[in-house]
Parts: C-alpha cells; structure tokens; sequence
C-alpha cells in the first residue's frame, strides 16, 4: 500500500490535481473578495480586522502555489504550501462541525455553494492526504 | 521544508493579491474591499434589533384584537443595511396573518420538517447560486424578515445581505431562528416547499 502510495504516477497525479483544485479554488474567490470574505467571517476563527486582508490575499497565494507545482519551478515549495494549506482548511471546516456551524464553505467562492459538514470534511482530508503524497519524490531543487 | 521557497510565494501571493485589490477599489464600479474588515462588522453588530412588546394575552383575547392589531405591526425601518430583529416583531407579523414576506432560508428538507407559519423557502445553498431567484420576489413594498437555524447559523445573515444588495428592502434577520421560536412554544407547521 505505502509502495503504492509512492508510485511516480501517483505522486505526479496526486501533485498535478492538487494544483489544479488550488487553481480552481483561487481564481473562483478572485472575482467575488466581497463574498468570500463574509465567507471567512461565518467561520469565525479569525479576528473580523483580518478577515479582509485573507480574503483578498488567499485566493491568489492558492493560485501561485498551483501554478508553481505545475510548471516545475519551485515545485517543492508549492507543494509543501499546498499541503500546509489543506490542512489548515481541513482543520477550519473541522472547526466549523465540531461547533455546529451552518455555513457556506467558500471553498470554491460562491460558485458551489457548498455547506460545511461531514461530507465537506472528508473531501479535504483526502485532499490533505494528496497533497501529503503530492510532496513526496521531490528532490532538493529549490 | 523549503522554507525560504515557501515566504517567496506566500509574498508573491500577497503582493499580486494587494495589488489587484487596489485596482479593484481604484475601478468603476468598484469592486475591491477595504484592507480592514469592518463595514460588513458594522452591518452585522452595530445594529441594533428592533423589538416590540410581546403580545399581551388580555388583548388578543379582545374580539377586536385583530383590528387593533392591524395598525399595530411593528415597524422594519430601513437604516441602509440588513437589521436584525427580536422573535415579538416576527410574532406580531405572523400573529398577524402576513403583512411581510417571511423566509426561511434553510434547505428545503429542514423547511417541511417544520417552519414558522406563512414563510416561503429560499434555501440559501440554492440561491447564493442563482442570483435569478432573489430578482424574481415581489414584495410589495413590504418588508422582508429571514430566518434560519437560530445564532450558529448565519445564512440568514448572508442571505439578507444578498437581498439588500439586491435593492430589496427593508430587510430584516430574526437571529434567534427556529430554535429559539421552538423553545418559545410558538405555532409551526410542517410540509415541503
């Protein structure tokens, strides 16, 4: 199993759609900062001075990092980023269940409108678990 | 971990983020956002809910209540933002038989479960989706009050939001929801949308 989990094919698989889920999710919470940031205050973790300043940074700081984990440069940064970010989502939605929040996830920006839950929780641990196998196999380049 | 790496494009991030922010604020229409998150802070806290007495037994026994009652509903002022409103101004309108459009903003499942008397169904999921169905209400001039699954629960919130921007109004929230409309004993009916 672990074998498997190292395969080339599934690391590179695993890397490039990881990318393409950042890419994705940044450029739909680009167009609407207004929307996603009422998003990041329904989830009520952090101070509300700040939640402008995620909203409209986030986004872009998800699409840099896919687009760095597929054209190759600085490949490993992206990746571990990625990995970072996952599971601080996995832990905000985690968050989000555990307290009984009925919120919109904002995962995606408004383009979804997927609500916070077990299903959610469990779509970003398997992410979280890709990204992890996404940063296996690199080198030391960059 | 490549942590030199790792701040360089967590900066880049930052830095095309700002920058593409500040061309949103410079535009017209605008379409960036203040650097610090407090206009949306003011919409939601600084409010606060309008509230009436709570209905008085002696009076609403009166066979005339009913016309009393009719120039009684509470007022939903327009302060230029959603306002929140106490379950007595949505009691007064439900008692009343009407007078604003009711919502309830949760999923369509929970809705015939158990809603609060003459309120229509806008899942929130559903229209946060399609911006047609927000265009399609007809209120009459009437003021719109949005529930949902009580204080946890902020798609009423949201969902008043989307209506104000929208150009309806007034539009009021009843944050207590369903939970706290349960606990007071108040009538529920139940049925799909």
């Amino acid at each position: 199993m672990m074998g498997l989990l190292r395969h080339p094919w599934v690391v590179t698989g695993c890397r490039v759609g990881i990318a393409v889920v950042f890419i994705v999710a940044g450029l739909a919470k680009i167009g609407d900062a207004e929307s996603f940031a009422r998003q990041v205050h329904n989830f009520q973790l952090i101070p509300v001075a700040f939640e402008n300043l995620v909203a409209i940074v986030l986004p872009w700081i998800e699409v840099v990092i896919g687009v760095t984990m597929l054209v190759g440069s600085r490949r490993r940064a992206g990746a571990w980023l990625s990995l970072i970010l996952m599971a601080g989502f996995t832990i905000a939605v985690a968050a989000g269940v555990a307290r009984g929040l009925d919120i919109e996830c904002g995962c995606f920006g408004t383009g979804d409108g997927a609500r916070v839950g077990a299903v959610k929780l469990i779509e970003n641990v398997l992410l979280t678990l890709a990204a992890w196998i996404g940063t296996t196999r690199l080198g030391q380049e960059d | 971990m490549p942590t030199g790496g790792m701040l360089m494009l967590v900066a880049i991030g930052a830095v095309l983020g700002l920058v593409y922010n500040a061309v949103g604020l410079k535009s017209q229409p605008v379409w960036g956002i203040p650097w610090i998150g407090e206009d949306r802070l003011a919409v939601f806290d600084d409010v606060p809910a309008i509230d009436v007495k709570p209905p008085d037994p002696t009076i609403s026994s009166d066979p005339l209540a009913g016309l009393v009652g009719a120039g009684s509903l509470p007022q939903i002022v327009n302060p230029g933002r959603p306002v929140p409103v106490t379950v007595n101004v949505l009691k007064a309108y439900v008692d009343h038989g009407s007078g604003a459009l009711i919502v309830d903003a949760r999923d369509p499942d929970e809705y015939a479960e158990s809603h609060i008397p003459g309120a229509v169904n806008m899942p929130y999921e559903e229209v946060v989706t399609d911006p047609e169905r927000i265009e399609a209400i007809e209120t009459g001039g009437q003021p719109i009050i949005i529930y949902c699954g009580g204080p946890e629960c902020e798609i009423s919130r949201n969902l008043a939001l989307d209506f104000y921007y929208a150009g309806l109004e007034p539009v009021a929230f009843y944050e207590g929801g369903l939970p706290e409309w349960i606990a007071l004993g108040y009538p529920l009916v139940e049925g799909a949308p």
